[in-house]
Order: C-alpha cells, then sequence, then structure tokens
C-alpha cells in the first residue's frame, strides 16, 4: 500500500484563532479514514487547505507525489495543479452546475483538460449507469432527488480518475434509507484502490464505513483509532 | 393614405439611425459592461475605485449633458467627432457604466462554492469564469438587462438634440411642417412595436434558461 496523501505539520490562522496546529495525517491507497469532530473544530478547513481552495500558513502537503505546499510554500499555480488534479471532491451541498445538463456536468472538465472527447463522453455513461442515472442524462439539476445529487458529484469527481477522494459531510442531506447506499458506494471505491477521505461529525456513520477514524479538536489531531 | 405612407416612410428612415444606434450601442456596451463587471470583481482596491468613479460620474449626470461635453466640449480640446461618432461613443460609455453594476451584481449573486467547484475540477479562472460563473450571472440578469435595453431604446431620442436625424428628430420635423400630429402616433407605434420585439426577444431567452434555478 502506497502514501496517496501526505500531510506534515499543517498550521492555519483565521484572525487570531489557531484553525489548525500543527496535523499530520498520512493516506494510504485501498483505505477510508474519517475524519470526526465537532463544528469548528477545523475538519472543513482542513479539507480546504488539502484541495487548495484555502492557503496553510505552514506544513507540507504532498498528493500522490506531487507537492502542493513545501514548509508553508506553495508551488506555483501551474505546477499545483498537478496535485490538485490527484483530488476529487464532493462538497457538502455538492456544488454542481444548475446550468449545465447531468451529461455536461460529467464532461465539462475532462474535456477542458483535453482529454478526447469520445472517450470522455462513453466513460461519463458507463459512470451514470453504474450510479443509477442513466434515465436522467436530460435532467435539469434542480429536479434531481438529493440522493441522484450526491451520485452525481461523486461520478464528477471521478471522471478526472483521482488517486484520493474527499468527501465533506456526505451525511448531512441524505434521507437515513440512503446512509447505508453511501457507505456501500464509498467502500467499493476504496476496494477499487483509492484513498477516501472523510469529513462528518456523525460518528455513527465514520464508524460504519471507515478503517480508521481520527478525532480533531480545536485544530489538533486528538486520537486515531 | 398617401400622407400616412409618405410620412411613415421618413419616420422611418429615421427610426434606421434610431435601430444603428441602439444595436451599435448594446454591441459596444453589452461586452465592455461585462468585462468592467469581471474587473471590478477581481481587481485590486485602487482598480476597483477607479471603475467606481467611472460608473458614478457616469451615473451621476445627464445624459444629454455627457452628449453636450462629447458634440461641444471635445473639439474645445481639439478632437472634433462626427454627430454619430458622438451620439455612439456617449452612449456607449453611459450605458457601459450601467451594464458594469448590473453584471456585477450578477457575479456576486453566484455561490462561491460554483467557482470552487470548477478549482477542484482543475478548471483554470478564465474557464471558471466562461463556462461556469458568467452563464449563470447572465441568467440572473436578464430581466434587468431587458429593462435597460429599453430604456436605452427610448433614450436615443436624445441625439435629436444634436441634431441627428432619429426617428423622434424626424417626427417633430413633420409636424412643425404640416402643422398634423399623425407623425407623432406613428412615432409612438413605431416605439411601441420596437419596445414589444425588444420584450419578446429577451422573454424567448428568459424562457430558454428557465430550466435552471
Amino acid at each position: 500500500m502506497n502514501t496517496v496523501l501526505s500531510v506534515k505539520n499543517l498550521c492555519k490562522k483565521f484572525a487570531d484563532q489557531q484553525v489548525l496546529n500543527d496535523v499530520n495525517l498520512d493516506l494510504v491507497t485501498g483505505t477510508i479514514t474519517a475524519i470526526v469532530g465537532q463544528s469548528g473544530a477545523g475538519k472543513t478547513t482542513l479539507l480546504r487547505l488539502i484541495s487548495g481552495l484555502d492557503k496553510a500558513d505552514a506544513g507540507t502537503i504532498v498528493i500522490n507525489g506531487y507537492p502542493l505546499v513545501i514548509d508553508g510554500k506553495y508551488l506555483p499555480r501551474a505546477n499545483r495543479k498537478e496535485a490538485i488534479d490527484q483530488l476529487g471532491f464532493v462538497f457538502q451541498n455538492f456544488n454542481l452546475f444548475p446550468h449545465l445538463g447531468v451529461l455536461k456536468n460529467l464532461t465539462l472538465a475532462p474535456i477542458k483538460h483535453g482529454k478526447d472527447k469520445i472517450q470522455v463522453c462513453e466513460k461519463a455513461e458507463l459512470l451514470l449507469k453504474e450510479f443509477g442515472l442513466q434515465d436522467k442524462k436530460k435532467t435539469p439539476i434542480s429536479a434531481l432527488s438529493g440522493g441522484e445529487k450526491q451520485r452525481l458529484a461523486i461520478a464528477r469527481a471521478l471522471m478526472l480518475d483521482p488517486a484520493v477522494m474527499m468527501f465533506d459531510e456526505p451525511t448531512s442531506s441524505l434521507d437515513p434509507s440512503l446512509v447505508t447506499e453511501l457507505a456501500n458506494q464509498i467502500k467499493k471505491l476504496a476496494n477499487q484502490g483509492m484513498a477516501c477521505l472523510i469529513i462528518t461529525h456523525d460518528y455513527g456513520f465514520a464508524d460504519n464505513v471507515a478503517d480508521l477514524i481520527i478525532k480533531l479538536e480545536e485544530g489538533q489531531i486528538k486520537t486515531s483509532e | 393614405m398617401d400622407y400616412w405612407i409618405a410620412v411613415t416612410s421618413y419616420l422611418l428612415e429615421g427610426f434606421k439611425v434610431t435601430l444603428l444606434l441602439l444595436s451599435v450601442t448594446a454591441i459596444l456596451a453589452f461586452p465592455l459592461g461585462l468585462i468592467g463587471a469581471v474587473i471590478h470583481v477581481n481587481a485590486s482596491k485602487p482598480v476597483k475605485i477607479l471603475i467606481d468613479i467611472y460608473t458614478s460620474v457616469t451615473r451621476g449626470t445627464p445624459l444629454l449633458l455627457q452628449l453636450f461635453f462629447v458634440m461641444y466640449g471635445l473639439p474645445m480640446m481639439g478632437i472634433t467627432l462626427d454627430r454619430m461618432a458622438v451620439a455612439i461613443v456617449t452612449f456607449a460609455l453611459n450605458y457601459t457604466a450601467y451594464f458594469i453594476e448590473i453584471f456585477r451584481g450578477g457575479l456576486l449573486s453566484i455561490d462561491k462554492g460554483q467557482a470552487e467547484a470548477a478549482q477542484v475540477l482543475g478548471l483554470t479562472r478564465f474557464q471558471s469564469l466562461t463556462e461556469i460563473v458568467i452563464p449563470q450571472a447572465f441568467k440572473r440578469v436578464l430581466p434587468t438587462l431587458a429593462n435597460e435595453t429599453i430604456t436605452l431604446l427610448k433614450d436615443t431620442a436624445l441625439v435629436s438634440s444634436i441634431a441627428v436625424g432619429e426617428l423622434l428628430r424626424n417626427a417633430r420635423e413633420i409636424v412643425s411642417r404640416d402643422l398634423r400630429l399623425e407623425a407623432f402616433f406613428i412615432t409612438a407605434a413605431i416605439y411601441l412595436i420596437a419596445t414589444y420585439v425588444l420584450i419578446f426577444v429577451f422573454r424567448h431567452f428568459e424562457k430558454k434558461w428557465k430550466y435552471f434555478q
């Protein structure tokens, strides 16, 4: 098993508040890691730093061998792209593109990355089938259910063949009946060799799905189990 | 009947000028307004302040005064333009200011999660703007753009004050010459029809993009 995400001595301060303080984390292929903690513990900030949406004050992040930040110094924007391309991110509210159709939500990014259009469309069709959305190709995003939106958001991230999949509070807008389905989907991704990182305050879900649970308290990792 | 036909034909000659001014202003001010708004939203504070000064001065003074300034003020500084060029430059600069504010509101109304999703999908800033943010913002501001374009259509009548032979100027000429009011009624009908055509076009796009919120 290889380490695909390495976070070392990560620190982040907002105004006077130290949100993350010397956080260390390693993710290996084929495993599911859940980070739990109360609101304000720094969970979402950690995810945003790893994905490059916010900048760390100090520390190192390396994703699948590609550095994003080394000792608090960020690589030039063009070089950071290689690291970011290794990540799939499923947002808490999915952030699907409402003006695009279901299929275009999947194909836009890979086509813009210069991949072959026909191959991209074939892959999108396969993923839609796998996630039970093949009949929704022409459905407006606003007409999809919460579960369908989440499956589409996962499929969109998978279109770019990420080494690490990150989920921000994935159960927060799901009916309890859909939580088991989501857990199975995440386990399937891990079985395919992906490293999955889940941020949640739902301890039950974390317990059910994760190989490793990390507790974040006041910006510091307190326990691992 | 012959009188009505002759009057209408002369008024339509003026309406061609009205249409030319409307379309050239829209073609210039729409993209300039959008570019100005994008720069304002992303720029540093000094650039924002410069754009704010431009939009405040332009929106805070009468369009007629701006027309007179370009028509009679610029020649005093050695810059002379023909009357139609004066009209186009003034209208484009004036409406760009309004469109900057309209587009800026639209861009700011888009949830920042949309740009963040584009970023984690590896899209460039430019791609994020052109593929994700601007199309959504454009749909949101469409009703306001429609209103502003209708105002623009009616504002074109102001150029009669610098002797550009557009629709209203031609109507006034006929009424003064013949001392009959028909030309005003026909002019009103032409403005109304043109307004409804604009409403129809904008409604068509609103309907087309109704599928997303």
